[in-house]
């Protein structure tokens, strides 16, 4: 199972943007779905998603809001700013190029 | 970026910052929640709730770390730690409350004055002049070919073919001196106010608008010889108020000056001040045009130029024109050039050296605080090497803790810059007590503004890097080891802090050496020129000035030479001879005197060509002075004869007509001859008559700042032409009064003033003053007291260094001296051992300082008289006094080291 900091720089937050791509969630949930979506092959430390949603925030790409949960207890839940799908869009189309490119070179080489 | 996501980041930003707490709040019950989580995960799948709880803390890690990374990631830790050094300086500030005191006030001071002579400067260079587009007006001097440094103003001739022919001015005018007695009435009494005979161009190029009434029309200007015509004038604003109580219906109301009525055609505005602000009233030139041929540079010529032309164009033109008046009426004008200055450059060229003199001694101030400051931070950040060693063993990096020593000095700097406010609020204001001769005006007043603020904000900057880098770099230099290590007594000592604080307080005593040096060359200069031995007896003497305005007793007749020349009818001698006589009658009075120009402080002395004697075409400036007086004159200066006798009553005008010279005029006409006996003419008019020298007088400079005596002549009042010859006519109406008073002359004023008035309502005294020294040097030389000022205050400013760094080593070396004392050596051993290391720092310094001094000592050189720039004995008593100070300072901390009980100090560790 990887660890976070061995997945390319970046991937973290276009995991996370991509995440809450449609919902606004809360940290566990977050970490959950990724957890969820790979199959149990990608899991995120909350050591590294914490602050990666912080950074997030401070870039203004995402928002955070205080909602009640089923808990009973209110949690923090983020959500993609306007801009943050724009950002989305452009980490996408990177990504997009680059796994292209490794697996042309792996095919390749 | 679009501006949504900009104001969402500082939006949350500011929110980190200012609401720190419920931030910090937020993210601890994001991470409990998070916490929470992963327990109830646990306990669906079977695990014990104590257990699940283990397991969670252990996958969680360390919380506080967690906390910490968010707060990293919000790019506010930053603000977070300046907040804490904030808070530790603010502790350090007000445990040491001296200290900070003295380093707050000296920075603030050297920041201050720095800052009020740089926004002085910036008013001078870039401040707006009061005319309307004055970066196009321009003032035209003459300078003979020959001499460039010897500038003057301009013929009326020059004038009057400049603006005919030139090509390069829009417009151009011309103004010429002429004080004026405004005449009394029941409430007022009769005054001598500042004047101008103006024309029309003058106005013109300056721009200036009436704020009542008009100018003087094209025409008035142009009604020339007819003196007996409406006289129009102009007054100022402040005379308006002043004298006339804002009188609504001033236009056209009749006042008296020169015992003449005057109709008021206009009121010019306060804010017009040229070529000073104390000018009051202005005529038409007109009347003096019938002299167009004087001989005499006293017209002053401003212009404005045509758009886009430079300064050095219109010089070649006019220069050029100079060239073909010359050709044109050889004799005049030839070997004479022409100099343009802008009016910026005019006005303020006196204030280059006084400010950048005060300017250089306020930034060696400010320097000197900022190393004393720095000296002191860094005993500090010595002191405080144990805490920032620990600090550094438990990670925090170098640039942490260099950045909250440079806090420190952050917060010292705000402090000081804050408090500059008030030195840079008096600072302008003093200085414009830096009074410029009549003619110029004083310095721009200068309010606090936004530039004047920012220059405040740059110097805090500066001053902080200044006083925090050396400590900072100290801190940081070398690794949490070295710092543990350092923190051993014995290794402080030879510690490099130590020596870089030696080197600090080296630096500190060069820096007021300098300044010593400097203002002991200032103040030698001020005594010198105040004390100088003037040729007579000042004491108790009392000088003011009287005059019959030439409108009264010139009229026109014809010319001689190519220069207008007057008949002296009635002759003024009569009314001067009456009010002197009035004078000498007044109680207390012992002897009273007069002469036409004041004998030490006259800027325009009329100048003759003696014939034979003197080449009629050499310069004006070669020509004897020459000086009209009464009977008795040299006895109540008491002015010591060399040879022969003074002018006295019985030399009347049907008597050998005589003169009196100087020893320099003897020496230059009549080398190693007793001039005795000779006999010399003034070459001005057919009708003069042979003068035979019957005295000698030692030499009596005209300005006291005069170095080499002028030739001089003195001839008497009753023994002159009925006729002169322009310019000089006027000096036969004019006298200055030398009044003898048995003690104090100052209670005399008012006697004497009333009893002018008695006889001569319109005719007031004027220029009071008495021969006292103290006037000169406050009336010349202000910026020398500022200097004086700021020397005295890095001297004391070097002391408190040389004290600090004794007091330091001493404390360091505590042990040292216990042990000497133990093993029985006296207390002057001690005492040399001791003082050694802060001998040769105050050494160097002095040493460095004497170098720096010498550069100090050349860039003032031109406003020093009658001392060197590299003085010796001003050398050496400028150093001799920092040693002094230096030991005096060294005093306390050595009693202290001796004071020490061996076995207490050898016990202390």
């Amino acid at each position: 199972m990887p660890k976070p900091s061995d997945l390319l720089q970046g991937t973290l937050d276009l995991l996370i943007l991509k995440t809450i791509a449609r919902d606004a969630m809360h940290g566990w949930a977050i970490s959950k779905r990724i957890q969820e979506l790979s199959d149990d092959v990608l899991t995120v430390q909350q050591g590294s998603l914490y602050p990666a949603l912080h950074r997030l925030e401070h870039q203004g790409w995402i928002a955070a809001d205080w909602k009640p949960t089923d808990l009973g207890r209110t949690a923090k839940f983020y959500s993609l700013t306007r801009e943050g799908r724009q950002q989305l869009e452009r980490e996408l189309e990177t990504w997009d190029r680059l796994s292209s490119a490794v697996r042309l070179l792996l095919k390749r080489a | 970026m679009t501006t949504a996501r900009l104001l969402r980041i500082w939006g949350h930003r500011l929110r980190s910052i200012l609401r720190r707490d419920a931030v910090e709040l937020e993210v601890a019950s994001e991470l409990a929640f998070h916490r929470e989580l992963l327990v109830r995960e646990r306990i669906d799948a079977g695990v014990p709730r104590d257990q699940a709880e283990r397991e969670a803390t252990l996958v969680l890690g360390n919380v506080a770390a967690l906390r910490d990374e968010c707060r990293d990631q919000r790019r506010v830790t930053w603000w977070h730690d300046l907040y804490q050094d904030l808070g530790y300086g603010l502790r350090m500030l007000r445990r040491d409350r001296g200290i900070s005191a003295i380093a707050v006030a000296s920075l603030a001071l050297g920041i201050g004055a720095t800052a009020a002579v740089l926004s002085v400067t910036r008013a001078i260079v870039f401040g707006s002049l009061s005319f309307p587009a004055a970066d196009r007006l321009v003032v035209v001097r003459t300078v003979p070919v020959a001499r460039p440094g010897q500038e003057s103003w301009a013929l009326l001739s020059d004038y009057l073919a400049w603006r005919e022919r030139n090509r390069t001015f829009e417009t151009i005018g011309v103004s010429h001196g002429f004080p004026g007695d405004l005449g009394g009435d029941v409430d007022e009494p009769a005054q001598r106010i500042e004047g101008q005979l103006v024309d029309h161009g003058f106005f013109a190029a300056l721009a200036v608008k009436p704020i009542a009434g008009r100018l003087f029309s094209d025409a008035e200007d142009a009604a020339l010889g007819a003196p007996h015509s409406t006289q129009l004038i102009l007054i100022s604003e402040r005379l308006w108020i002043r004298r006339f109580n804002r009188d609504p219906a001033i236009v056209g109301r009749e006042i008296r000056l020169n015992r003449r009525q005057a109709v008021v055609v206009g009121v010019l505005p306060a804010t017009f001040a040229y070529p000073d602000g104390r000018i009051d009233y202005w005529l038409p030139m007109a009347r003096l045009r019938a002299s167009a041929t004087d001989s005499a540079r006293l017209y002053a010529v401003v212009g404005r130029l045509k758009p886009g032309v430079t300064i050095q164009m219109a010089e070649a033109d006019l220069n050029r024109l100079a060239a073909d008046v010359a050709r044109e009426q050889p004799g005049v004008s030839d070997g004479w050039g022409v100099r343009l200055l802008s009016l910026r450059t005019a006005q303020y060229r006196w204030a280059r050296e006084p400010l950048l003199t005060v300017g250089v001694s306020s930034a060696i101030v400010l320097l000197l605080a900022c190393v004393n400051v720095a000296g002191l931070l860094l005993a500090r950040a010595t002191a405080r090497r144990p805490e920032l060693a620990l600090r550094a063993a438990l990670g925090a990096s170098r640039g942490r803790i260099a950045r909250q020593l440079l806090t420190e000095s952050l917060l010292l700097a705000v402090i000081a810059g804050g408090c500059s406010a008030v030195v840079v609020w008096w600072g302008v204001r003093a200085m414009r007590w830096f009074a410029p001769l009549p003619g110029v005006p004083a310095l721009p007043r200068v309010g606090i503004d936004a530039g004047v603020i920012a220059l405040v904000g740059l110097l805090t900057l500066i001053t902080c890097v200044g006083i925090g880098l050396a400590p900072a770099l100290a801190a940081v230099r070398g690794g949490g080891v070295d710092l543990l290590r350092a923190c051993t007594a014995a290794t402080v000592r030879r510690s490099r802090d130590q020596r870089l604080r030696g080197v600090l307080v080296s630096a500190q005593v060069a820096l007021a050496l300098v300044l010593l040096v400097g203002a002991g060359l200032l103040v030698n200069t001020v005594v010198r020129v105040a004390s100088r031995d003037l040729g007579f007896d000042s004491s108790g003497l009392l000088t003011c000035e009287f005059q019959i305005s030439p409108i009264e007793f010139l009229r026109p007749s014809g010319s001689y030479r190519g220069a207008a020349v007057y008949e002296i009818s009635p002759p003024p001698a009569l009314a001067l001879r009456r009010v002197l006589e009035r004078m000498a009658a007044v109680p207390g009075v012992v002897s009273a005197a007069g002469i036409s120009h004041h004998p030490t402080n006259s800027f325009l002395l009329p100048r003759m060509p003696l014939a034979g004697l003197t080449e009629s075409r050499a310069l004006l400036s070669s020509f004897p002075v020459h000086f009209l007086v009464t009977p008795r004159f040299f006895s109540t200066m008491r002015a010591p004869l060399v040879a022969g006798r003074e002018i006295e009553e019985q030399d009347t005008d049907a008597r050998p007509w005589v003169a009196v010279v100087n020893e320099a005029m003897a020496h230059r006409f009549w080398p190693g001859e007793s001039p005795i006996g000779k006999q010399f003419t003034i070459d001005t008019l057919p009708s003069e008559r042979t003068r035979t020298i019957v005295g000698v007088v030692r030499d009596i400079p005209t300005r006291r700042e005069q170095t080499t005596p002028e030739a001089v002549y003195y001839t008497s009042y009753l023994q002159q032409e009925q006729r002169a010859r322009a310019p000089w006519g006027g000096i036969y109406g004019r006298m200055t009064f030398v009044i003898r008073a048995a003690g104090d002359p100052l209670p005399l004023v008012g006697p004497l003033r009333h009893a002018v008035a008695e006889i001569e309502p319109d005719r007031p005294l004027s220029s009071i003053a008495t021969g006292d020294p103290g006037d000169y040097f406050w009336l010349r030389k202000m910026h020398v007291a500022a200097v004086s000022g700021l020397a005295v205050i890095a001297t004391l400013l070097a002391s408190l260094g040389v004290y600090g760094i004794m007091a330091y080593t001493l404390a360091g070396r505590a042990r040292e001296i216990a042990i000497r004392a133990a093993l029985g050596a006296g207390t002057r051993e001690i005492v040399r051992a001791i003082s050694w290391p802060s001998l040769t720092i105050v050494g160097a310094g002095i040493a460095l300082g004497l170098g720096g001094a010498v550069a100090f000592g050349t860039m003032i050189e031109s406003q020093l008289w009658g001392v060197s720039a590299t003085d010796r004995p001003t050398f050496a008593i400028a150093a001799l006094m920092l040693v002094a100070a230096a030991a005096l300072a060294c005093v306390g901390p050595v009693r202290n080291a001796l004071r020490i009980d061996p076995s207490t100090a050898l016990r202390a560790e």
